[in-house]
C-alpha cells in the first residue's frame, strides 16, 4: 500500500467519521436543535409530537424532506431527549454541525447565510409558545446564543419581536 | 314629550347604540382568527391541507390555547365565511378585525376592560410567520402585509423591524 493519501481518502475518512459522531446532517443538526427546546423544560406533553409535526412540515430546511424521512429523523433523535445531559450534548454538536453547514464547503456546499440566527429564532418561537418561560428554557436559549455564535444584539431583538408575538 | 319620556327614550337609544357597538368589537378570538386566515388566503386560495395544517399551529398560539377543539373549528369556520370571497370583502373585514383589535388594545374603562398592549404587533407578527413559512411570499402577500400594518397603525420602521426578524427565523 502506498504511503502517499490522495484527497478522496481524506473524504472517504471524513465521511466515516461524520457517521459515527462527528458531525450532523444539516437537517438533522436543525431538526435536533428544535427537539431540544421542546424538552428545554424537561417536561413533554402527550400533544407536542403532533405539533412538533405540524412545526417541521412548515420550517423550509424540513421542507424538502419526505413526511417519511421526517418522522424517521425524528424518531432517530427522540431517544437523545429523554437524558438531559444527552439532550444538551446533542444539541452542542448540533450548533457545531450548523456552523460548520453556514460555513459551507465552496464549490460543493455553498454557505448557507444566517443559518443559525434562523434555528435560534425557531427556537426561541417554540419556547415563547409556553405562557410561562422556565429558567431552564432561558437557560437553554443562553446557550444556543453561545453555541451558535450569535451577536448578542441581534439574538435580543429576535427575543424580543419573537416574545412580543407569541404575548397573545 | 315630558322628561321621563325623553329619558326613557335616550336611554333606549343609549342601549341600542351600545349593543350596535359591541357587536363591531369582535372578541380578540374572533378578531385574530380573522386576520391569522386573512394572511392564509392572502394570495387568493387555500387548500384543504393548508388548513388542517393551519388549525395545529393556531393550537400553538396563546390566545387561542383556552378555547376547546369544537371552539376553535368554530370560529375557524365562522372566520372562513369572511376571508374566502373576493379580495375586497376579504381585506374589509380583515380591516374590521382590525379596527376590534385596536379597540381591545386601548380597552374601555366603560366596559371595565383593561388595555392588551400589544396585541396589535401580536397579530402583525403571526400574520408575518405564516407568510414567510412559505416558499415563496407573493406580491398578493406583500400588499396584505402592507394594509395590515397601517390597519393595525403599526409605524414603517416597526414594520420593518418586525418583518425582518421574522424574516430571519423563516429563511430556513
Amino acid at each position: 500500500m502506498s504511503d502517499s493519501y490522495k484527497a478522496s481518502d481524506y473524504n472517504f475518512l471524513d465521511a466515516a467519521l461524520n457517521r459515527h459522531g462527528g458531525s450532523m446532517a444539516k437537517e438533522t443538526a436543525f431538526l435536533t436543535v428544535l427537539m431540544g427546546a421542546m424538552h428545554a423544560d424537561n417536561r413533554v406533553r402527550k400533544e407536542e409530537t403532533d405539533e412538533l409535526d405540524a412545526l417541521i412540515g412548515r420550517v423550509r430546511m424540513l421542507h424538502s424532506l419526505p413526511e417519511a424521512e421526517r418522522t424517521q429523523r425524528r424518531e432517530e433523535i427522540m431517544p437523545y431527549m429523554t437524558d438531559e445531559k444527552l439532550r444538551l450534548d446533542r444539541v452542542r454538536l448540533a450548533c457545531s454541525s450548523i456552523l460548520t453547514a453556514q460555513k459551507g464547503s465552496p464549490p460543493t456546499q455553498p454557505a448557507l447565510e444566517g443559518l443559525a440566527l434562523s434555528v435560534f429564532a425557531h427556537a426561541c418561537d417554540i419556547i415563547y409558545t409556553d405562557l410561562e418561560v422556565t429558567e431552564l428554557e432561558r437557560q437553554f436559549l443562553r446557550e444556543l446564543v453561545q453555541h451558535l455564535s450569535l451577536d448578542h444584539k441581534v439574538a435580543a431583538n429576535i427575543v424580543n419581536v419573537i416574545g412580543d408575538k407569541n404575548a397573545f | 314629550m315630558s322628561d321621563a319620556g325623553a329619558q326613557h327614550q335616550k336611554s333606549e337609544l343609549d342601549k341600542a347604540l351600545d349593543a350596535a357597538s359591541t357587536r363591531h368589537t369582535g372578541s380578540k378570538e374572533a378578531a385574530l382568527m380573522t386576520v391569522l386566515l386573512g394572511a392564509v388566503f392572502a394570495d387568493g386560495e387555500s387548500h384543504e391541507a393548508e388548513l388542517a395544517e393551519f388549525d395545529m399551529l393556531v393550537k400553538r398560539i396563546n390566545t387561542f390555547k383556552a378555547l376547546s377543539e369544537e371552539q376553535r373549528l368554530k370560529l375557524r369556520s365562522e372566520a372562513l365565511v369572511l376571508v374566502n370571497g373576493t379580495d375586497t370583502a376579504r381585506n374589509d373585514h380583515v380591516r374590521t378585525a382590525c379596527v376590534s383589535l385596536m379597540q381591545l388594545q386601548r380597552g374601555d374603562p366603560k366596559r371595565n376592560t383593561p388595555p392588551m398592549d400589544g396585541i396589535a404587533e401580536a397579530a402583525f407578527a403571526h400574520a408575518c410567520d405564516l407568510v414567510f413559512a412559505d416558499m415563496k411570499v407573493t406580491e398578493e402577500e406583500r400588499t396584505f402585509l402592507r394594509m395590515l400594518s397601517e390597519a393595525l397603525d403599526i409605524g414603517e420602521l416597526r414594520a420593518k423591524h418586525i418583518t425582518q426578524m421574522l424574516g430571519l427565523k423563516n429563511d430556513y
